[in-house]
């Protein structure tokens, strides 16, 4: 009876700190996208232009990527009747997250990893490859699938979207520079403000690359939060952070004895996956969309600490 | 798990909602006259197991409750961890009363020891079909097995309907995950 603390609250706790800085990267990146569209304004960009613009990276990011995604990966979908052990562990997990079951879907791939796609919990699907299902345990693999589910519940997908959408615009804008200047100073041509055409189309070309650069790494920052928070979930759903530890453990050991040339392949998907494919250590942790083993097991074993305390 | 839960990447299981069980002392008579389906004297409460000692200190507890039970408590309880990380308590006995009790008290127990999340469902047997009662959704859904991975839908949704007045259901048939294999 002693062990027994009498209190509803939950057994572990709640990460403050991560929720903060999850919060701070989303409103300094609203910042800076509020600052790009009043920069736009005030230069008078036309509005076709720019309307065409952000349909167009709206209609692809809300109707191709996922497709994209599942197509580029070789991922198809599998019924109960063909893993019915992975199933049934999909199933418990949903139930216990209280969420629809999101489909299955296998890549047959050597290396181990999975995804999770879906821009809401009714059509979601989470991707496993042979190799993990091949080397994992099975309390590793179903801490892999909570950290799925986790995105999904988290809606990952579509708040990692509507993160990026202004900095895909900017993008546009920076890459297809040539036809944008045109159609500014056609524009301004006719709306006789021939004065300073020229200047402004520079300035809203820095701009964008301004908002380029700095939403690529706040993006990236919030990527690797995201990352945190899918982990601790799946500590949560699993309620072992250790398996999720070991897991992941694997699953860096198996990307490095996967030929360089399949790892390329795979390397489109890297946001995606719940570890990149990728062996290069060199790059900065800031320009990453994952943050480093070391970093996520070290918070595995805090938490670990943390429900042993309560 | 609201907008800014998912918004902040904040993973809180709701916790279990254990009251809405007893519905089923006054259903089973209801089940019998209606669905010609009788409670098989099997039912079983399935609990994540979780890495943590004061979880293993309640596991205990209940194991000693349990086993003590008194004259009045005539159902045998055994526990039974499967091969996914869940643990089972089953409870055998002729009386559907019994076995409510036994749930709540076991249910009860790990609330109060914190860890109600960790409540996943509590599992009915009738003759060849189960009435699942989800802790999350504090509500009751039929699962009718007919092989290792398929269900017989159709019957689903009939008994749901017959059950429909006297108990809780889940509306929702997404919700109605199955648990393959049970040891009841």
């Amino acid at each position: 009876m002693t062990a027994m603390a009498k209190s509803s609250r939950p057994w572990y706790g709640r990460d403050y700190g991560l929720s903060f800085r999850m919060g701070m990267t989303m409103f300094l990146l609203f910042a800076l996208y509020a600052a790009f569209i009043v920069v736009l304004w005030r230069l008078r960009v036309p509005r076709v232009t720019l309307v065409t613009i952000m349909i167009l990276v709206g209609v692809s990011q809300l109707f191709l990527s996922d497709k994209i995604v599942l197509w580029t990966s070789g991922a198809r979908l599998i019924e109960s009747q063909q893993a019915p052990q992975l199933h049934q562990m999909m199933a418990r997990l949903a139930q216990l997250a209280d969420m629809p079951t999101p489909k299955l879907a296998w890549i047959n791939h050597r290396m181990p990893n999975a995804f999770a796609i879906g821009k809401n919990p009714r059509n979601s699907v989470i991707a496993v490859t042979r190799g993990l299902v091949e080397r994992l345990e099975p309390a590793e693999l179903e801490a892999v699938l909570a950290h799925e589910l986790t995105h999904i519940k988290n809606r990952d997908a579509s708040v990692m979207s509507l993160a990026s959408f202004f900095a895909m615009v900017a993008s546009f804008i920076v890459q297809q520079f040539f036809f944008f200047g045109f159609a500014m100073e056609g524009n301004q041509r006719g709306g006789n403000r021939n004065s300073n055409g020229g200047q402004a189309v520079m300035v809203v070309w820095l701009a964008s690359v301004l908002v380029w650069a700095i939403s690529y790494v706040l993006i990236r920052t919030l990527s690797r939060y995201r990352e945190y928070a899918a982990d601790r979930g799946a500590a949560i759903l699993t309620g072992h952070p250790g398996y999720l530890a070991s897991a992941l453990e694997k699953i860096q050991s198996g990307v490095r004895v996967i030929p360089n040339r399949d790892l390329r392949q795979a390397e489109s998907m890297n946001a995606f996956y719940i570890f990149p494919a990728t062996r290069e250590n060199s790059v900065m942790e800031i320009f990453a969309t994952h943050p480093t083993l070391e970093h996520r097991l070290h918070r595995l074993e805090l938490m670990q600490q943390q429900m042993e305390k309560k | 798990m609201g907008l800014f839960d998912s918004l902040f990447g904040r993973t809180k299981i709701a916790s279990g909602k254990t009251d809405a069980l007893f519905a089923l002392s006054t259903a089973a008579l209801d089940i019998e006259v209606k669905l010609d389906s009788r409670y098989a004297g099997q039912a079983a409460i399935i609990l994540r197991a979780v890495d943590n000692s004061a979880y293993d200190a309640i596991g205990r507890e209940i194991n000693d409750i349990l086993a003590l039970g008194g004259q009045d408590f005539k159902a045998k309880v055994k526990s039974h961890d499967d091969s996914m990380g869940f643990r089972w308590i089953t409870f055998s006995g002729p009386d559907l009363d019994d076995a409510v009790t036994g749930l709540h008290m076991t249910a009860d127990l790990i609330k109060q020891g914190g860890f109600s999340d960790s409540l996943l469902a509590a599992m009915f047997r009738f003759g060849d079909w189960y009435l699942v009662y989800s802790y999350r959704r504090g509500s009751f859904y039929p699962f009718v097995p007919t092989g290792r991975s398929t269900r017989n839908n159709a019957r689903e949704f009939r008994i749901r309907q017959t059950v429909a007045n006297a108990l809780p259901t889940e509306k929702d048939p997404e919700r109605w995950y199955p648990l393959w294999d049970p040891p009841i």
